[in-house]
């Protein structure tokens, strides 16, 4: 599809004739300027759109001069305007200190406003909880080690310069009392928690009846030893001495009969595996309970030894306060004449400095201060995690869930879609069932993502995650000699599946016979039954009772309910479309002399795929994958259902045992955006925020996409070289 | 393309054997590659299948299963089921009481009185025995309830290996290997209250407790006096026997002609007598106390009423005729607006067959709006009342059947008969609430006048059922994705137009990308954005905004007609972005002017009549909520575009060739003058059409706040559909410029060589033959625009409405399932409803992108021959 106009005619008139002058009405120059209209309207919205996310997002984090506001009746109190409104005239003042109970935004008409200042020292705190504070520093105290409270610095300026030079080793030190609280405290709540896990599983194990089967699939196991080693022994006989002396056709120098037997005794020996590891010894080790009273005392003993680390820990901590406890500041506010409190419970007590994340005293700061908290702003917002309900603070973990979900999503779809495509193209016997499954896989593309999360919710999570939780429902669970009649006809239909596909070949270079049909059809039932069953004897198994049996008895489900895993296997449905659209297309794209020319050289099928194909279609499936990964990182809808969450700072990837917590729900930017914009407590103090995130969501996004479409624009220009 | 001659490229007959590593690895990709493909295929389409298989146990009948118990003969009278339906109870006529062993059949106590010593004249047991009454020859009420005492006990059976016993009155059941409930009848029934009016012994009681705790008792006496007693029950607080204290309100009937039933509704306020004939008597409450309201038949001419009951809350009479027929029967008020005070009335709500032979008992459930009909023949049948699906239907056997009851749980059935022998079967009921008919079809629900579809997922109490009609849902999706298509589809194909033919390619390869990037925004920063920037401003600047959809296009076509005036050789100096350029500035002065006119055109439009009136300032959002002004400016709103529309289309079939005619040879100049006076006399045609047509309308009695316009609400349609419109716009833009492009330039240059403009190229060859393409990008549009879930979640009130509002709210199924999915527990009948609406989705969306693809692909091999 190369660019046909390469001489086009000009936006406007075509050459009016001399002698017969085209008619009004085929110039059409009014609808040329309609439908150019419709673009331009078009343009005007995206730009106008993107244009207001990125001045908004930008304009965030820029410190805005702190007014002092002396209304007519006689009120002063401090503000940040943040917004005006035009009928009437009116200034909304960001005015913080929420704690003392004044509301933290403030309309205001502005013919109410008898005066409005700029106070030298005027400071905006970002606090760790309560959100904002604005004030005048007025002192900075220091509790002696006698416990005797001294001042420190008087008056703002020097109130300022304390704080500066005293708040680097505050936050230090407040920020070692929360990793030792989140991370130690933390590793031994774990272990604790292990530990309570190993005795509830214990107790599930002493009340489960016997295995099922009891010693049934002994015998089975030898009958299987005996014939897998039968089977195998026969087919390298005959492998050896078989050729062609019984008149069998070769296939790649093996006979069709060698190459049926070799692989049905690589499927017993699967089956023999699978009764060895079902029936080993080590599952029988019956739980008792004398066992279950010895893991009981057992856990029992850890358990004090790590309650003494806890208290040991706690111990730390308190010194640590202690000595974070002495600084403190008072910083006053004009309206009540109040100074910003420890706690909102202890309103006598100044603020601890440590509590200050940032000070901002925005009528003192020169251009190059100013850049510094923009910079420094923007940071806290990209490395740290949220603070006041989503409302202050960064998104560090919602970077991570979103991009963590993006790279699972993307290396769950890319090889599947990949296979489907090629399966498509390359593979499958191209006819009317190919294409409408073609056009079935096209129309995927267009089914709304909130179905996909309906499915995701219903069968990953619930079904899936369930079984994987706590095994098949004893409801439905087959008897173990069933189990096992069952697993034998699965293995005798595979090998006759395998050995009718084997023998539904036609002689190279003949007609296809009759019975050659025939065996093909007996295959395809035979495998359709292997799947069917396959599904059965998973699904109705009596051998397996979960990975995470006893926290589901808890009550807390691991992969049972809304989690990383599901979200990702979710998202990699609902673009599996786009990956296998954008693969054929490349893979079709791929000149077929080149195919050609590497049979005619001699490669395999394989190899011609994995050394022709593939590379070729490269930049196709890369612009697929990319595209994926735009869709899946901006897709919410179907997350609200699997697994986004409004808040979890326990990141999908941690330090601990496993590192991967892929049973974990997450935070996601396209969710947090629709979270605090619209469940967030206190909406206009998120307002900010949402901006920015939308700004950060909507950059990588459009990043993503536009690379697809460079990657797409250089692989047509490329292929357009090559071709014809 | 795969080659079919080398399915087996390694099988050669050269002097080199092929290395095994080769063949093997061939073999395992071909494997590897065929399943995996053929699976993740199965697994995209096993999602309808998932969905499906969720959905479908909603429309299933319910199962009946084995039967409970032996044939023992125990007792005749209304019986009274134990919740886990082990034990069951007979409360005779005469006042005695009887537990049995459900199973075995085996009496657990002696016959005892409900209460001391005398034998009731009348007794109503209602509600599986929670709320009995007994009225006695005195004139005195006892009110009361039989309930079953359950407790959980550490204890063994007696004899090793038993599981369920009956010791000391009470019955056991191990419910784990070491612990055993413990059920037993506890009766309580309070202190004789004198009635205060009306002589003799009280011949007919009801008596009912609603939801919210209310409790109202109706006593007739046989000289005709009817009490309806609102009840209050003083428990004291040191224990002893709770008190009872009544207020009643009385009227007088006729104690010749006593009507056989009496029922009170739930609220108290309406008293329906009964008779055999089918005559139904209402006694509405009045300011002075009851008075007769209506008098009409309740069953069909010739039929006599064998049973009759009240369903589960209280509100709808039960009537059973002897032709095996159901009548249902509730109280609806009137709610159209013009009535003053509105009546209500009773209205039948469903009529169906209950049995194939008289029927005997007629009994509700205590968990749903289920009935369980007992035929005289032994035929069982239940069905749901708002549905009226059959849950299950079975025939007994018996020769002389007197009472049916559902188990507390709904889990059984128990049919007793005259002589005492009872047959309890399981019951599996399914989701009775719903059939096809409840899902799509209208439903008369309660207190209702008329069958209708609501969508109401969570219900408080009994009182209210659960309504699930998922066809607001339906409409609201549509709703939204028509009014976004129609704002999409004009502008992303006019816009394709413009790029793929008057575009130069240099703007092209910029502007396509650029518009491309649409697509690419996340739908919940759309949604964000026209929640908290568009909604706001269409509220402030409705007039305007509307003015604008009218402007902009005028403006545009107003310049170009002075633009065709300027000499030929200016015009054809003018680049493709200048022009760009230009259409910016005309934009822009577009959205000026809107701004500008809009409020006047508010004032003059949508003003009270006579003028402005004091204290009410002109206000479009007043006049949409009928606070003032007359129909006719809402439909020249409304009007203006069509018959702009339908003016163009007349004009260039009739008028257009006489014009070129008549001006043919002219100057370039005169011709466009010519065009410019030809667009100001259509536009005025335009407005004066649409103020006549507008005006008729409004003669013949058509109000626009009727359908298309009603009260605004801030989050409204318009802006969905015009945030909507542009998530779609650049879908329907670039398959259009496509499909546009895939035209072979041959045939533009043959129709360019033969003297045609590039207008006429455009209309008259490529449009045609691009024209499914673009049929085709409008229903990919509308595919997704019909599951846009983030837009319409942050942008409307997601009410499930069914009006075309333009200006009010809507539901669609997308929105519908993000908010209630993840509180719905799994497996409930809520659940699968949603996945009803997700199947419903993926279906519709199937159906129409499958048209589109079908389509295009038709077109392909259409163009493919060019």
């Amino acid at each position: 599809m190369s660019e046909r106009h390469d001489t086009a005619p000009a936006a406007v008139s075509q050459p009016t004739h001399k002698r017969r002058s085209t008619p009004p009405s085929a110039l059409g120059e009014p609808m040329i300027w309609l439908t150019g209209g419709a673009l331009v309207v078009c343009l005007v919205m995206i730009i106008g759109l993107v244009g207001m996310i990125i001045t908004q997002g930008l304009s965030t984090f820029w410190p805005r001069a702190i007014e002092r506001v002396t209304l007519n009746d006689g009120t002063v109190f401090l503000g940040v305007p943040t917004k005006t409104a035009d009928e009437p005239p009116q200034v909304m003042y960001r005015t913080g200190n929420r704690d003392i109970g004044t509301s933290p935004f403030r309309w205001v008409n502005e013919s109410d406003i008898e005066s409005v200042e700029r106070p030298e020292y005027a400071v905006m705190l970002e606090r760790e909880t309560w959100n904002v504070w604005l004030g005048m520093p007025d002192r900075a105290l220091v509790y002696t080690d006698d416990g005797e409270l001294t001042v420190a610095a008087e008056g703002p300026a020097d109130v300022l310069a304390f704080m500066e030079e005293n708040h680097a080793e505050a936050r230090a030190r407040y920020g070692q009392i929360e990793a030792l609280k989140k991370h130690d405290l933390g590793r031994i709540n774990r272990k604790i928690e292990a530990s309570r896990l190993n005795v509830r599983a214990a107790e599930l194990d002493v009340t489960r009846e016997q295995r099922p089967g009891g010693s049934f699939g002994i015998p089975l196991f030898a009958v299987v030893v005996l014939g897998a080693g039968g089977l195998f022994g026969f087919s390298w006989w005959l492998g050896h001495h078989g050729r062609d002396e019984h008149g069998n056709l070769r296939l790649g120098g093996i006979s069709k009969p060698v190459r049926v037997l070799r692989t049905a005794s690589v499927f017993a020996a699967i089956a023999l595996l699978l009764a060895a590891w079902l029936h080993a010894p080590w599952h029988d080790r019956v739980m008792t309970e004398e066992r279950l009273q010895e893991v009981r005392a057992q856990a029992a003993e850890r358990e004090t030894d790590l309650q003494r680390q806890y208290d040991e820990i706690l111990e730390e901590i308190a010194v640590l306060e202690a000595e974070d406890n002495r600084y403190r500041v008072e910083i006053v506010d004009p309206t009540t004449g109040r100074f910003s409190p420890a706690r909102q419970i202890e309103p006598d007590n100044p603020l601890r400095l440590s509590q200050i994340v940032r000070t901002v005293d925005t009528n003192n700061m020169g251009l190059g201060d100013k850049i510094s908290t923009f910079g420094s702003r923007w940071w806290e917002f990209l490395a740290h995690p949220p603070r006041e309900a989503n409302t202050a603070g960064g998104v560090f973990p919602v970077i991570v869930g979103t991009v963590m979900l993006t790279l699972l999503l993307t290396i769950t779809v890319t090889p599947l879609g990949v296979i489907a495509a090629l399966y498509l193209r390359e593979y499958a016997p191209q006819g009317i069932v190919t294409s409408t499954i073609r056009i079935a896989v096209n129309n995927l593309a267009g089914v709304p993502s909130i179905v996909y999360g309906v499915f995701g919710l219903g069968f990953f999570c619930y079904t899936l995650g369930q079984y994987v939780d706590v095994g098949s429902d004893p409801s439905v669970r087959l008897p173990a000699p069933g189990w096992w009649a069952l697993l034998g006809a699965t293995i005798l239909a595979l090998i006759g599946g395998y050995a009718a596909g084997v023998w539904s070949k036609p002689i190279p270079g003949r007609e296809p016979s009759n019975m050659n049909v025939v065996l093909k059809w007996v295959s395809r039932v035979l495998w359709l039954s292997v799947f069917i069953s396959a599904v059965v004897l998973v699904v109705r198994t009596p051998y397996f009772t979960g990975f995470f049996e006893a926290r589901a008895a808890d009550g807390s489900p691991t992969f049972g309910s809304r989690g990383m895993l599901w979200a990702a296997l979710t998202l990699a449905l609902l673009t599996l479309p786009v990956v296998i659209v954008s693969t054929e297309e490349a893979i079709a794209a791929v000149p077929n002399s080149m195919r050609e020319g590497s049979y005619g050289c001699g490669a395999s099928k394989w190899q011609t795929m994995r050394r022709i194909v593939l590379p070729g279609a490269m930049p196709g499936i890369l612009t697929g994958a990319i595209l994926a990964m735009a869709r899946g990182a901006g897709e919410v809808a179907p997350l609200m259902l699997v697994g986004a969450v409004k808040l979890n700072e326990d990141l999908p990837i941690s330090t601990n045992a496993p590192f991967l917590h892929l049973d974990r729900s997450f935070m996601h930017l396209g969710f947090h955006i629709y979270d605090l914009g619209f469940q967030s407590p206190d909406s206009q103090a998120a307002r900010p925020l949402v901006w920015t995130t939308t700004l950060l969501l909507l950059v990588i996004v459009v990043s993503l996409n536009l690379v697809a479409i460079i990657i797409r624009a250089r692989l047509r220009a490329r292929l357009s070289g090559s071709t014809v | 393309m795969a080659d079919k001659t080398t399915d087996q490229p390694a099988r050669q007959k050269g002097n080199r054997p092929v290395r095994r590593r080769v063949i093997l690895m061939d073999q395992i990709s071909t494997y590897v590659i065929q399943t995996g493909g053929a699976l993740v295929l199965v697994a995209v389409l096993g999602i309808c299948v998932y969905l499906a298989y969720v959905v479908v146990p909603l429309f299933s009948s319910g199962e009946i299963g084995d039967r409970l118990n032996t044939d023992a003969p125990m007792r005749a009278g209304v019986p009274v089921i134990d919740p886990y339906s082990v034990g069951v109870a007979f409360v005779s006529p005469d006042g005695s009481i009887q537990p049995f062993k459900l199973a075995s059949g085996e009496p657990l106590a002696d016959p005892m009185l409900l209460s001391g010593d005398q034998t009731p004249t009348v007794l109503s047991v209602i509600r599986n025995g929670r709320l009995v009454a007994a009225g006695y020859e005195d004139g005195t009420v006892r009110l009361g309830g039989i309930s079953y005492d359950e407790r959980i006990l550490e204890i063994q059976p007696p004899i090793e290996g038993q599981t369920s016993w009956a010791a000391d009155g009470g019955l056991y059941e191990m419910v784990t290997p070491t612990r055993a409930r413990r059920s037993e009848l506890d009766i309580e029934l309070g202190n004789p209250v004198e009635l205060s009016e009306g002589e003799g012994s009280v011949v007919r009681l009801d008596y009912r407790v609603d939801p919210t705790g209310r409790t109202v008792l109706l006593a007739v006496r046989e000289d005709g006096t009817v009490l309806v007693n609102t009840v209050r029950t003083i428990r004291p607080l040191g224990g002893g026997p709770a008190r009872t204290r009544l207020s009643s309100t009385t009227f007088a009937t006729d104690p010749e002609s006593l009507e056989r039933w009496f029922f009170v509704t739930s609220d108290s306020n309406n008293v329906l007598a009964l008779d055999e004939d089918g005559t139904v008597r209402r006694y509405g409450r009045t300011d002075g106390g009851f008075e007769l309201a209506e008098t009409i038949s309740g069953i069909n001419d010739g039929a006599t009423v064998t049973a009759a009951t009240m369903l589960l809350g209280g509100n709808s009479l039960l009537i059973g005729d002897d032709a095996g027929v159901v009548y249902t029967w509730h109280i609806a008020v009137e709610t159209d607006g013009e009535s003053e005070s509105p009546e209500p009335r009773l209205v039948i709500a469903h009529e169906f067959a209950g049995s194939d032979a008289p029927i005997v008992d007629i009994a509700p459930s205590m968990r749903d709006r289920s009935i369980v009909i007992l035929g005289s023949n032994g035929q069982v049948r239940v069905r749901h009342v708002t549905s009226e699906k059959i849950v299950a239907d079975f025939e007994t056997g018996m020769q002389n059947p007197l009472h049916a009851r559902l188990a507390p749980k709904n889990d059984g059935i128990l049919v007793m008969d005259a002589s005492g022998v009872g047959i309890m079967r399981a019951l599996e009921p399914g989701f009775p609430e719903f059939s096809f008919k409840a899902l799509f079809g209208k439903v008369h629900y309660e207190n209702q006048l008329e069958p209708s579809y609501v969508y109401q997922s969570s219900s408080g109490d009994d009182a209210a059922e659960i309504k699930l009609s998922v066809m607001p849902l339906i409409f609201g999706s549509l709703k939204a994705t028509i009014f976004a298509m129609l704002f999409a589809v004009p502008i992303g194909v006019l816009a394709a137009i413009y790029t793929s033919e008057f575009l130069n390619p240099g703007v092209r390869r910029v502007v396509k990308p650029g518009v491309e990037m649409m697509a690419s925004l996340p739908s919940v920063v759309l949604g964000f954005v026209a929640a908290i920037i568009v909604a706001p401003y269409v509220r402030e600047w409705l007039p305007a905004v509307l003015a604008g959809l009218a402007t902009i296009p005028l403006t545009i076509l107003f310049v170009a007609h002075v633009w065709q005036m300027v000499p030929a050789h200016v015009r054809k100096r003018m680049q493709a972005w200048q022009h760009m350029a230009a259409l910016v500035m005309v934009t822009g002065i577009a959205v000026m002017i809107a701004s500008a006119i809009g409020p006047p055109l508010e004032r003059i439009l949508f003003s009270p009549p006579g003028g402005a009136v004091e204290g009410v300032p002109v206000d479009l959002r007043r006049w949409l909520s009928r606070e003032y002004g007359e129909a006719w400016p809402g439909w020249f709103v409304v009007l203006v575009g069509p018959v702009a529309l339908v003016l163009a289309v007349l004009q260039s079939m009739f008028v257009s060739r006489r014009l070129d005619r008549m001006v043919a040879g002219r100057s370039d100049f005169s011709v466009a003058g010519v065009m410019f006076i030809r667009f100001v006399v259509m536009l005025v045609l335009t407005l004066v059409l649409s103020v006549v047509l507008a005006q008729v309308l409004q003669g013949v009695g058509y109000d626009p706040r009727d359908s298309i316009f009603g009260p605004f609400s801030p989050r409204n349609t318009l802006v969905v559909a015009m945030i909507m419109g542009f998530a779609v716009i650049p879908i329907i833009y670039t398959i259009s410029d496509d499909s546009l492009q895939a035209v072979p330039d041959s045939l533009r240059t043959a129709s360019l060589g033969a003297g045609a403009t590039p207008w006429q190229t455009a209309v008259r060859i490529v449009i045609p033959v691009a024209g499914s393409g673009i049929f085709s990008a409008c229903m990919i549009g509308f595919g997704r625009a019909a599951g846009e879930t983030m837009i319409v979640l942050m942008a409307t009130g997601n009410t499930p409405e069914m009006s075309w509002n333009i200006f009010g709210g809507f539901r669609t199924l997308s929105a519908n399932i993000a908010v209630e999915l993840p509180e719905a527990p799994k497996g409930s009948t809520h659940y699968r409803v949603l996945f009803l609406c997700g199947l419903v989705l993926f279906l519709m969306t199937f159906i129409v992108n499958t048209a589109a693809e079908v389509v295009r692909q038709m077109v392909r091999s259409r163009t493919a021959g060019l």
